[in-house]
């Protein structure tokens, strides 16, 4: 097995972990956290960066971290992790310089540095560590004012919970059928909990309505529950891992196609987005669950547009909410396109990324996930393209709620994108662009990535 | 040499709207944005351009001894045996569509110079025509399905964006959403047919697609005419044309008289020796044209304003135009589309003077107009009556899809919102709210 020849993960997760720890100590000023937090995750951004472009040029299949043995990447993982470096950095950046407070950051950089464990981790103990580290702001978190804190708080355990066991049982209990079976169990449970698979999605959509919205849209983006399909046949034994991933792949396709539909019913910009993602995420983890190889590199392509579409989309909404408190809550169409026509057009190239435009990275995505997962299963592969075309109607009905219509007087000054906002959105769309008119960058990756997924050739092996 | 200039110049055609879309695009993210006139000039500039290229390789078309020419440019991605052939086919239909597009395009860019002078909106119609103009001309000189798709949706969403171009109110932006809603769930059959086509013909390339045969070839060709129904407003999509006519007037001209209506010909004009090898699909393309034509007319009698008259009129000859190429009619239905395209853009282009056009015509004529539905006066009252009120509701499109599809869709939604909600929740749970676009139809 490869080693690389400096510790870039352990130097990176040391960075987040390290700024969550002195920004959660709240013994520091706003100014001060706002740099300590640009500076933690420009360092993790740059060691992501750098193991990716390690682990990519290597021909083993996991390149270990000299420092840390349970720290590892791998191609699957190494691509996602260094956008989600990015989108972090970039998170930050447009952060308020002197309203976001300190804690804040210091939860987002906690959230950030649980994901990295689990993406980097080589032993499914590490990963369940992981998985309870970026949840910790939620379940200890300061926005328990909220009546729908408790149900969420209670989801995230028992999804964390289901994890640890899986990671826990095949050390402690022998092979039998019935653990078999119980592994089967806990596997599913925790993919559909931690993913937000339709009937468990409430929590997620709660999440979103009710909490910080960076903050979640990070969780939601380290898309835990898709790590752990890709790895499945390493947590899983062989004998039920195909049908368990056969259960999923249909659990998702429905929940696609549930939460498009259910979209119709809403009508607060944070709800109706958080189903479209939701729709959307259960498409990619539709597709890595397929076991069809044109299926499973679209939906790594779709994780990556996703996740730049779901972080750009999210940053216009808390801009115009930090803006206008109307924009939490439309009674009527706002109108804010008029005084604020640059966050328009962000939301609406992020929307329709989302959703497919011919130009974007999602068009080449949805484009081989759907001949995939038709080819692989012709009758429930339609309800993905259908929970896209729904999605669609949703995004363009909350693009005119929000930008469209007569101006409230008391909107009428709001500031457009600001500099720093607008470049950091301008780069996101520059990314959905570029990788939409030349994909073969990103089937580079892709490509390679699904095979070996397909093949189970990531595997989780203690040192 | 022509040989050697065929594909640049092909690309060139394809590209350049696309380019100067990205272009004023960035530049205005870059607060650099052009002037009316400088914006107008480029625009026309372009066209002219366009224009010529297109008679370069018409001519080319003209000196080659095949009746078509095949710009290939390899694959735009590959993955494995899978990819998106990067192919453009110049024959006698598509450079002809290419032209009305970029002839009528041009002249409603000549048109809007003035007509949107000053208008708040004048850059955004610019950028959303350019964008329009782009997808067009892939989805005509595309030589495969999957290219075409692109070029479908990108004129689907120019067209949707500039149905709610006037934001300040309310009608507007819920039709556009209402057409979006059309246009998407039409296309989804255009994709599922794109996949059927890869895995039994082994590609989506016209070629490949008319080598098919029997069932399979059938089950093509019926979703793609559901497809083409949607882009067209024709059978189970009659309804939205007539919503679509809250956007600008020019971009009524170019989309719903001329160019955006008539794709869904086009596409079947492309499949056409399938569908004549089917007679499924066959009377489904001509049952279709023809009932959409059928309601179109008596409802185009009944608008009592020009641009909806208009519409339902442009609905009745693409039913005609569908029941041509069902027929097997195909150079009489490329004929028909040329004409109609040409008809109705100026008629959609004058509609803002229809009622200076009519005294003046009603003056010429010494005050002796008359109506012109001579058939419908010999019909005894009862039957007028009932066809008056017929076409006032559009044949009960609208009531139907609310009652049958909307409502139940909106049922299904409010009911799944009992998962969400557990015992321990302390929020109470919110009042049922309907979405803007369907409120109406629920109340």
């Amino acid at each position: 097995m490869a080693q690389m020849n400096f510790p870039f993960l352990t130097i990176g997760w040391l960075a987040l972990a390290t700024g969550a720890a002195i920004l959660l100590s709240r013994k520091i000023g706003l100014r001060s956290a706002r740099s300590v937090a640009v500076g933690s995750t420009g360092l993790a951004f740059a060691c992501l960066f750098a193991s990716a472009w390690t682990v990519m040029g290597s021909t083993d299949v996991l390149v270990r971290d000299p420092w840390f043995p349970w720290f590892a990447g791998d191609p699957i993982a190494a691509v996602p992790m260094a956008l989600l470096g990015a989108l972090m950095l970039v998170n930050v950046w447009i952060s308020s310089r002197v309203r976001t407070r300190p804690e804040a950051l210091g939860a987002f950089l906690l959230i950030g540095s649980g994901t990295m464990m689990a993406y980097v981790a080589a032993h499914p103990l590490v990963l369940a560590a992981g998985w309870w580290i970026c949840c910790a702001p939620l379940l200890v978190g300061t926005w328990d004012e909220v009546g729908a804190h408790r149900s969420i708080k209670g989801q995230v355990i028992v999804a964390c919970t289901a994890m640890t066991l899986l990671a826990l049982l095949p050390m402690i209990a022998p092979a039998t059928e019935a653990v078999h079976w119980a592994l089967a169990a806990l596997f599913v449970l925790a993919v559909a909990l931690r993913h937000g698979l339709f009937p468990l999605h409430g929590w997620l959509i709660g999440a979103f309505e009710h909490g910080p919205l960076l903050r979640i849209t990070l969780l939601f983006n380290g898309q835990l529950a898709l790590l752990l399909v890709a790895r499945s046949k390493t947590l899983l034994p062989l004998a039920i891992a195909t049908p368990v991933l056969e259960v999923i792949c249909v659990l998702a396709c429905l929940a696609s196609l549930i939460a498009g539909v259910r979209a119709f019913a809403e009508r607060k910009p944070r709800r109706v987005i958080a189903y479209v993602l939701v729709s959307v995420s259960a498409s990619v983890l539709a597709g890595l669950a397929s076991g069809d190889i044109k299926a499973i590199a679209g939906a790594m392509l779709l994780w990556l547009a996703l996740s730049v579409a779901s972080t750009g989309i999210v940053a216009v909404l808390r801009a115009l909410e930090a803006r206008t408190t109307f924009a939490f809550d439309p009674r009527d169409h706002l109108g804010l396109g008029a005084p604020a026509p640059r966050l328009a057009v962000f939301f609406l190239i992020f929307g329709l990324a989302l959703i497919g435009l011919p130009g974007t990275l999602g068009f080449i995505a949805e484009d081989l996930l759907f001949h995939g997962a038709l080819e692989r299963f012709p009758l429930l592969g339609v309800t993905l393209p259908l929970a896209t075309a729904l999605n669609a109607i949703h995004l363009l009905r909350t693009y005119y709620l929000l930008f469209h219509g007569r101006l409230p007087h008391h909107a009428a000054k709001i500031p457009d994108a600001l500099d720093r906002e607008r470049w950091s959105l301008g780069i996101f769309v520059a990314f959905l662009i570029i990788l939409g008119l030349v994909p073969n960058i990103a089937i580079t990756w892709a490509g390679p990535a699904a095979e070996r997924v397909r093949s189970s050739l990531s595997e989780l092996t203690i040192p | 040499m022509m040989e050697l200039l065929l594909p640049p110049l092909t690309v060139a055609l394809i590209a350049a709207p696309g380019c100067l879309f990205l272009a004023l695009a960035t530049g205005w993210l870059l607060d650099h944005q052009p002037t009316e006139r400088m914006l107008a000039r480029i625009t026309l500039v372009l066209h002219v351009a366009l224009g010529l290229i297109l008679g370069y390789l018409a001519f080319a078309l003209w000196r080659s001894d095949s009746d078509h020419l095949l710009v290939d440019r390899g694959r735009w991605f590959t993955l494995g045996d899978f990819g998106i052939p990067i192919a453009f086919l110049i024959d006698r239909v598509s450079l002809t569509m290419a032209a009305l597009t970029v002839g009528l395009a041009g002249i409603v860019a000549s048109f809007s110079a003035r007509y949107m002078h000053r208008d708040p909106g004048f850059f955004r119609f610019f950028l959303l025509l350019n964008l329009f103009t782009f997808g067009a001309l892939v989805l005509f000189l595309s030589a495969s399905l999957d290219l075409l798709f692109g070029g479908w949706e990108l004129v689907g969403l120019s067209s949707v964006l500039l149905v709610g171009f006037f934001q300040y109110r309310r009608d507007p932006l819920r039709n556009a959403v209402r057409v979006f809603a059309a246009y998407r769930l039409a296309d989804l059959q255009i994709v599922i047919a794109t996949v059927l086509a890869h895995h039994w013909f082994g590609g989506a390339k016209w070629s490949d697609m008319l080598s098919g045969t029997g069932s399979e070839a059938a089950w093509i060709v019926v979703l793609l005419l559901v497809g083409a129904c949607g882009k067209s407003a024709q059978g189970p999509f009659f309804g939205w044309l007539a919503r679509a006519m809250e956007g600008p007037t020019p971009s009524s001209a170019v989309f719903y008289g001329a160019i955006s209506v008539h794709a869904g010909a086009y596409l079947l004009l492309r499949v056409q020796p399938l569908i004549a090898a089917s007679e499924v699909a066959t009377a489904l393309v001509i049952g279709a044209g023809l009932a959409t034509a059928l309601v179109a007319t008596v409802a185009q009698r009944t608008r009592p304003d020009a641009k909806t008259s208009l519409a339902y009129a442009a609905q009745t000859q693409v039913g005609l135009i569908f029941v041509e190429i069902g027929l097997g009619w195909t150079g009489l239905a490329l004929l028909h589309i040329v004409g109609h395209a040409m008809l109705r853009t100026m008629q959609f282009l004058r509609a803002p003077s229809l009622l200076h056009d009519h005294h003046k015509l009603h003056a010429a004529a010494g005050g002796q107009l008359r109506p012109a539905d001579p058939l419908f006066a010999l019909l005894p009252m009862g039957a007028r009556y009932w066809l008056y009120r017929f076409g006032m509701a559009a044949g009960h499109y609208d009531a139907f899809m609310d009652r049958f599809v909307v409502a139940p869709v909106m049922r299904i939604a409010k009911m799944l919102a009992v998962f969400e909600r557990g015992p321990r929740l302390a929020e109470p749970l919110p009042k049922p709210r309907t979405t803007p676009v369907l409120e109406r139809a629920v109340s």
